[in-house]
């Protein structure tokens, strides 16, 4: 088994009027998939980050500092897991029932090279 | 949960309609039902009354705030022991933050004892799943700040359908989404009628204190009916699913919660609450089909919520404790009446009949001739119950509404005339845009088309839920 990292892009901002029952709901869809996954043996392990606190530090213009990288749509990570699986096509068909796709985020999956920490 | 005192008196019990619901995702996380959307309004209702009213906007942004931070972690982190008091301290502590960052000052009364006296217990032993078992008191917690935000929301600066909508909002905890949902118009309307609402409470200057007394009881009164009214939306909605429980669930944990309070505590209080249990007793189950056109006769008692009933019982018995009667009275005299049928004979549609004859002496309207009506053809008086009908047919009221055609299909079935039954039939099947009651009607006319007598007695079209009753 592999690790692979699932980093989940989204809009942060739709979060802000979406009604209470609903959050709890979009909850219970993390914790149902996150479930399912370790029943089917696989290590999972998870972080979300602080909304909104993206910044990019780049060597262009003196390590300069902004907010991004998307700034254009408000859009950014909002968090990532780690998930063991197979190979890439197994990881793939983990990422596709992650609940973050049923309210317009996208999930990037990225190998995480042997010997990393998972 | 037993029907004694101490329960009847709990909202959060009382808000649980139904009961046999489908798991909910994160119930084995220690989750309960309802979480967000109930800590959402108690805690609105806390923060504001700590910032003040004029802080309403803020205090309801650090809520949000709360739930999506606890949306994010929770999955990934794990629940905290007590769900409830790791969202109070995460708004409070927002709240502060967005002060802070505002430049506004931190009013006094946040950093005082008795905020933290009042706060929940945290780590309290192992991840509870009831908020009864986290240290929380919901009376004591919600009864208070609760009952001044319904006080709040129905200041009479407002329009009723205001009052309405901010009600829902600011003490059930729904999102502007499910509040247009429930009243079918757009989301954007709510919000506007949110925004102006609290616009106009700012210019009056209102404040979560309670009302001087000489208002009190007319403020109460109006509490009384706009709770009324959310328990009727819910009642007949034509959405069906979700929307439905979830009116009548919020109508009857807020009117419990008025109950519970000292100021709330008064005869009409009990008599709107015992309504509203043993009216929703005799719905389907919330995943059943709803048809509010099932006779009586059609009617399982098997499938009706015993909980519920007793827990009516239990406030019609305290509704008459004074000597006041109010239109609430003798609408829960009626759904008592129906709740609690002669094994062979059915409801006793006599005093049914007396009820509605008082109704109508108090508020004549053309919903409640209709509902008498009903009560005169069960009662055998099928022919004056003809009569009734006809002269309401051109009532502007009932015109479009679908229980009134029924009413006149199922009559015209009695007296065997199927033709007249089944024109009255196709005139409800085109006012209702509820798939439970179309499929209904679908099956009365095919029962017509064969010649099958009707069956049982009259339907009584939403004895008590109807909103144009009394609003």
């Amino acid at each position: 088994m592999a690790s692979f990292m699932l980093l989940l892009r989204g809009n942060p901002s739709d979060w802000t009027t979406m009604a209470p029952e609903q959050m709890q709901h979009v909850m219970g869809r993390y914790f149902a998939w996150t479930d399912e996954l370790r029943a089917q043996g696989r290590e999972v392990s998870a972080n979300q980050l602080m909304p909104l606190t993206s910044k990019v530090v780049s060597q262009t213009d003196d390590y300069h500092v902004v907010d991004g990288p998307y700034i254009e749509t408000k859009e950014s990570v909002g968090g990532y897991y780690i998930v063991t699986a197979k190979d890439m096509d197994d990881a793939l068909a983990v990422a596709r029932d992650c609940p973050a796709l049923l309210h317009g985020s996208t999930v990037e999956v990225t190998q995480v090279a042997e010997g990393a920490p998972a | 949960m037993t029907s004694g005192p101490r329960s009847a008196a709990s909202p959060r019990a009382d808000g649980q309609v139904g009961g046999s619901g489908q798991p909910l995702p994160g119930a084995a996380h220690g989750i309960v039902e309802h979480l967000f959307r109930h800590e959402s309004a108690r805690l609105v209702s806390l923060l504001a009354r700590w910032l003040g009213a004029r802080h309403l906007d803020l205090a309801e942004e650090a809520v949000q705030d709360a739930l999506v931070q606890a949306m994010r972690t929770w999955p990934s982190a794990g629940v905290p022991d007590n769900p409830a008091g790791w969202l109070h301290r995460t708004a409070r502590n927002r709240c502060l933050d967005l002060l802070r960052r505002s430049g506004r000052e931190v009013p006094p009364s946040l950093g005082r004892e008795e905020v933290l006296a009042r706060q929940p217990a945290v780590d309290r032993g192992p991840a509870s799943t009831s908020l009864e078992d986290t240290g929380f008191d919901p009376d004591e917690a919600t009864g208070e700040d609760g009952l001044r935000m319904l006080l709040f929301c129905c200041h009479p600066a407002l329009k009723r359908p205001a009052q309405v909508c901010l009600a829902l909002k600011l003490c059930a905890g729904l999102g502007t989404d499910e509040i247009a949902r429930a009243f079918q118009v757009p989301v954007s309307t709510v919000q506007q009628r949110l925004v102006r609402a609290k616009r106009t409470l700012r210019q009056e200057e209102a404040t979560l204190d309670l009302p001087p007394a000489a208002e009190l009881a007319d403020r109460v009164q109006t509490v009384q009916a706009i709770l009324f009214a959310i328990y009727g939306e819910g009642y007949v909605a034509t959405t069906g699913g979700l929307t439905r429980d979830d009116l009548i669930g919020e109508a009857i944990r807020l009117t419990s919660l008025l109950a519970a309070h000292p100021l709330g505590d008064t005869p009409a209080t009990h008599a709107l609450l015992a309504m509203m249990l043993l009216q929703t007793a005799r719905l389907p189950a919330r995943s059943g089909p709803a048809s509010p056109l099932l006779t009586t006769a059609e009617q399982n008692p098997a499938h009706w919520d015993q909980r519920l009933i007793s827990r009516g019982l239990v406030h019609l018995d305290r509704a008459a404790s004074g000597d006041h009667l109010t239109d609430y009275h003798l609408l829960a005299e009626i759904a008592a009446h129906h709740a609690l049928p002669d094994a062979d004979a059915g409801p006793d549609w006599q005093r049914i009949l007396g009820c509605y004859d008082l109704l109508l002496a108090r508020r004549p309207g053309a919903i409640i001739r209709l509902n008498r009506a009903v009560a005169l053809a069960n009662t055998g008086r099928s022919g004056e119950a003809r009569a009734e009908i006809d002269r309401l047919r051109h009532e502007p009221e009932l015109a479009g509404y679908h229980l009134f055609h029924a009413t006149d299909a199922e009559l015209h079935s009695r007296v065997g005339d199927a033709a007249a039954a089944d024109r009255a039939w196709q005139r409800a099947e085109r006012l209702t845009n509820n798939d439970a009651e179309r499929a209904f009607i679908a099956g009365r006319r095919a029962a017509l088309a064969q010649g099958a007598p009707a069956a049982g007695a009259g339907t009584e079209p939403s004895s008590a839920g109807e909103p144009s009753l009394l609003t």
